[in-house]
Parts: C-alpha cells; structure tokens; sequence
C-alpha cells in the first residue's frame, strides 16, 4: 500500500466493499439506465410523448413495446414515466430527508424536554394511516406531482428522524464529540461537523430504500387515477392497462417491470451500501 | 515550578437523576460529593481512585463538560462554575482534555489535519493560510510528522492517536491540561513513550495537568502530589512522595499495598479489602469507608470525617488515621498488622 501522500479516506474503503457485491453493482447498473431513460427520455424516445397511431399495436420493430388503447407508444411512455418516478422520488425523499434530519438530529443531541415533544410530534405522524392520508390530501389539494411529492415527504420522514436520533443518542456520547465541545466548538459545530457525517452511514441506506417505497407510493396513487393527470406515470400507465389486460397484455406487463425493476434496484443498492457503509453488519 | 494556585475547587459536588419525572423523586447519585483541590502552576497533581469513584466526572466538571451540582472552581481565580455555556470561551482555551480511549477520542470521518486545526477555526486563531504549517509543527512537537496531517485515524496506532489527542490539547496552548486515563488503554511499553512525552511538553510549555488514574506506579512516576478518592470524596491528599511512603488513610495504605512489588519482604503489611465499592446512591452512613475498614472505631458509622491538616500540605479524612501520634481505636475490628 502507498504510504505516502495519498491516504485512503472512509468513502474510498466504503467503495472497495460496494465493488465487490454484485448484486449492488447490478443494482447501480439498473439505477443508472434509468437515470440516463429519465435524464434523456426526450432524445431517447422513438416517438413524440403526444404522438397517436394504431391502437393495440403488439411488441414489434415498429413500437418495440407495443401500443396503448390511444395508439401511444409504450416504451416512449415507459422513459417518460421513469421521469416522473424518479423525481417523485428523489424529491420526496429530499424533503423527507431534510424534515427527518431537522428533527432527528435536534432530539436526539439535545435530549430533555426537546427531545419529549419532537419524538410525540414523531408518533403523531407515525400512527396516521399513510396511504389513506396522501389519498385525502391529494384529492383536496390536487393532484399535481409537487403536491404528491411534498405529501410523500411529510409521510415519511418520521422514519429519518428517529433513526438519525437514535445515531445521535449513541454518537453525542462519543469522546471525540467531548473533545470538539472542550475545544469549544458550537452545538450547531458539533452536530454538523462531528455527530452528523458519523450518523450518516444509516440514513444514506434509509433514503435508497425510501426512494422506492415513495415510487412505489406514487404509482400506487396513480394507479387510483389520482396522479399528476398531466405527466405520464407508471402507475397511469398501469391504471389505463386496467381495461384491456387480455387484449394487450403489453400494457400492463412492461410498465410494471419497469416499476419492478425500478424499486429492486433501488433496494439492492440500499442492501450493498448498508453493507459498504456499516462493515460490522455483515 | 511556582507555588501560586492554578485551579482551586471548593465544595464541588455532582449528583446525578435529582429530579424525575412526575415529580417523584429519585435518590441522587453523588458521583461527587463536596471535593476540595488544588492544582499548582507547573505541577502535576494525581487523582486516584477506584473505577466509579467519581474522579473522572470531578475531572469533566473541571473542564465543563458537565456542570457541578454545587461547589465553586476557580481557575486563576476566576470562578468557572457557575460560568454559562456562552462564556466559557476563554476556559477553553486554557483548560483542555485528553481522554482514555484513542480509539473513540477521534472522528474517523476527519483527517488528522481538519481534527488539530479545529481549534484555529473555532478561536480564530492563525491566518488560514498557515493552518497547514502550524498543525506540522503541533504533529512534530508531539513526535510524529507533518505529511500526517493528510491522514485519518484509523490509520495510526493506539500510541500514536493518543499523541494526536494531545496535539490537540495543545492546539489552543492551554495552562492545564485534564488528562483522564491518558495511558491506560495503551500497552506498558508505549504507555511510557506517551507519559514521557507528556513530561517532556509539562517542562516545554509549562504545563499543569490533572493527571487521573488508577494505575498507582504512573501516578508516582509522574506526579508530585495526588488526592485519594472514595465514593465521590477525597479522603487523603498530599506530596506523592510522602503518601507513598507513609499512607494515613487505612483507604490509601490498602490501594498502596494493593501494586505488585518486586521486593518481596515489602509485600509482607499486604491489606486487601473486603467487599465491593458501596452504591454512590446510597452511600454508607458515617464514614462511606467504614463497611471495609480494618481500622474501624465505634463513631466511624455515626459521624462523617471531614478532611484535616495533619501536616503542612498532608490531609486525611479519617477519624483513626495511620499515624503513630494518632491511638488506634479501642476495638476488636483492628486486624491492621503494625508496621
């Protein structure tokens, strides 16, 4: 090993180990075709979004995935609504993150009378019926994707704020945190600096697994008829297949083994950075 | 070496659980209970006692990493205890710490670098621009070099995180330097190049520290004076040189029998004690020694022994101590062989 200048940092080891599960790896693979489908649906795509043409056009050469009821390409659809899911997602999980971080991380450092009231707060949260709330809420707000996503993310983030608690609850304790406070370090200092990219590794996981919990809600919306009426989503996809499953198989199949791969390879990334990031686990 | 007091503390007490919830109340653990010290400028002052007898809270009291219950500490005078969080600023900076585990004393998500120049950010101290320099020389001044700034932990030894940890004590150029266990989760043979080290910088920066352990033949390699603690209270204190020569504390005599001598006709006054160290929560009454005291007297479980002057600089709390001026107590109980 080179002893010299170049030092291996904890994000480097963390890769070694990422490299060498395979399954993870082919879980990024997955997840980065359908960043590239999301990123560069509009080039990518044979066909204008709004393009018609024969109805019930089976799998071919022509339209590689078929056609739907109104003539709309599949697979154009399919890159389309890789887009939706995958904004809905990382968004939802953004805000998600940021609120679960913003409490968790206030709780857990401070403990006491804070930590009382944010983690009621928490369970308040907790105990509502997710799904059913997120259906009320958009059918009275509307159901644009914003909507829907900002709905997710407030859904959500009791999970982050209580794992990030319970990684401060642990870390706060830690000699190297009373080292930064008799250095005199601000509590703000020493929960951004020193507790927090400590507490990272656990949260990091959460997200990758959050992300496809919140695609998956998303779809499910949309399934219901309730998503963005304005951008092509799997769930839409598979809520106008509802109709004409044994007439055009391909219109349910193929959206749903996007969603099915989708959320698989967001989850084995989530497995294999778990087990990357925390090595004591395995 | 001055004389002049550094840090005096008077009264210091640190309960823990006082308050519950719903208003019940708990009894309070006395992890330190009304201690009395002083810490001359230069000087190395020894804390000793058994695990849980409250020497290291006193030491995190002291650098205010936990606020006393009561008691006053005065630091050049100047009264730290009561001081808010907002002000202690300038106690930072002259009073530092180093703790027992290198391991966990250091973030492993930070380079050895970023680690020795958080002191600079937070007190604004150099120029940015000379960090880099300044952290070298602080990694020299404690024996390693200056390209291992660019390091992380994980990738030094015990030894060599420990010499870090006391970089960045230095990093703010403090006057006294709390050092709980600083060599106790080394090897013996590195636990010497660390202690060396710290007596080495001791006469390079002029430095006090609060040396705290339970390891006795470090505290007498290293320290000038010391104070015994039991069950949150200090019951002898004095020159180290004395203490070791002639405990007055049936406590100390037995901790000081307890080490390992090379010399076997000095094994023979042996005293080991009986029995565990008592709950901080429910301290025994009297004297909180007296269950495991050989020399125990008919008022030791009644009344409490308040420290006393029995030579200049040498106090003891005990109602029957181990001198020759002193009657032992007229009882049964005294299984203490006479020298």
């Amino acid at each position: 090993m080179n002893a010299s200048a170049s030092s291996i940092t904890p994000a480097n080891r963390s890769w070694q180990r990422f490299k060498a599960n395979r399954k993870a790896l082919f879980g990024l693979g997955v997840l980065i075709l359908f960043l590239l489908a999301a990123v560069g649906a509009a080039q990518l795509a044979p066909y204008d979004q709004l393009a018609m043409g024969a109805s019930f056009h089976p799998p071919s050469a022509v339209h590689l995935l078929g056609t739907d009821s109104l003539g709309e390409d599949i697979f154009t659809n399919i890159l389309y609504g890789a887009r939706t899911s995958l904004i809905v997602g990382f968004c939802a999980v953004i805000t998600s993150t940021i609120l679960g971080t913003l409490v968790g991380a206030t709780a857990g450092y401070f403990g006491g009378a804070p930590d009382t009231v944010l983690m009621r707060v928490t369970e308040m949260f907790q105990i509502l019926p997710q799904f059913f709330l997120a259906i009320v809420i958009v059918a009275l707000f509307g159901s644009s994707i914003w909507n829907v996503i900002l709905v997710i993310g407030v859904l959500t983030w009791p999970v982050t704020a209580r794992l990030l608690r319970a990684e401060f609850l642990t870390l706060r304790n830690r000699e190297f945190v009373d080292a930064a406070r008799s250095l005199g370090m601000s509590d703000f200092d020493i929960i951004t600096r020193e507790i927090l990219p400590n507490a990272l590794p656990p949260i990091i996981v959460n997200c990758t697994l959050q992300i496809s919990s919140a695609i998956l809600l998303e779809t499910s919306l949309s399934f219901l008829g309730l998503g963005d009426p304005n951008v092509m989503s799997w769930g839409t996809m598979l809520h106008n297949a509802q109709d004409f499953f044994s007439r055009a198989w391909w219109m349910a199949a193929f959206p749903g083994l996007a969603l099915f791969l989708a959320t698989l390879s967001l989850n084995l990334v989530g497995d294999g950075l778990n087990d990357a990031l925390n090595p004591k686990n395995i | 070496m001055t004389h002049e007091p550094l840090l005096q503390v008077h009264g210091l007490s640190k309960h823990y659980g006082d308050r519950s919830l719903f208003g019940r109340r708990s009894l309070p653990v006395r992890a330190v209970d009304g201690v009395d010290l002083e810490v001359r400028s230069g000087e190395t002052f020894g804390l000793v006692g058994e695990s849980g007898c409250g020497k290291s809270t006193l030491g995190r009291c002291i650098a205010r990493l936990e606020d006393p219950t009561a008691g006053r500490i005065l630091f050049e005078g100047t009264d730290i205890a009561a001081l808010p969080k907002a002000q202690l600023r300038q106690l930072r900076r002259n009073v530092q710490v180093v703790f027992q585990d290198p391991y966990a004393s250091l973030n492993p998500r930070k380079t050895v670098g970023s680690i020795l120049s958080e002191a600079f950010r937070i007190h604004g101290l150099h120029p940015r621009a000379q960090w880099q320099a300044r952290v070298g020389e602080l990694l020299e001044t404690v024996g390693l070099q200056a390209d291992h700034a660019s390091r992380y932990p994980h990738e030094f030894s015990g030894g060599q995180r420990q010499r870090i940890c006391i970089a960045r004590a230095l990093s703010l150029r403090p006057k006294l330097i709390i050092a709980d266990e600083p060599v106790s989760a080394l090897d013996v043979s590195v636990q010497a190049q660390v202690l060396n080290l710290m007596m080495s910088l001791q006469r390079s920066f002029g430095l006090s520290y609060l040396f705290i352990s339970h390891d006795l033949r470090v505290v007498r390699h290293i320290t000038q004076r010391l104070a015994i603690m039991y069950l949150g209270r200090i019951v002898e204190t004095g020159e180290t040189r004395k203490i070791y020569q002639a405990p007055l504390h049936p406590y100390s005599k037995s901790l000081l029998s307890a080490v390992p001598q090379i010399d076997r006709r000095r094994n023979d006054g042996r005293m080991i004690l009986r029995g565990e160290l008592p709950s901080p929560s429910n301290p025994p009454s009297g004297c909180t020694f007296h269950p495991r005291c050989p020399r125990r007297g008919p008022e030791c479980d009644t009344r409490v022994p308040v420290l006393r002057e029995m030579a200049p600089g040498r106090r003891v709390a005990c109602h029957y101590p181990l001198d020759p001026a002193v009657a032992p107590p007229p009882t049964k109980n005294n299984l203490e062989k006479t020298p």
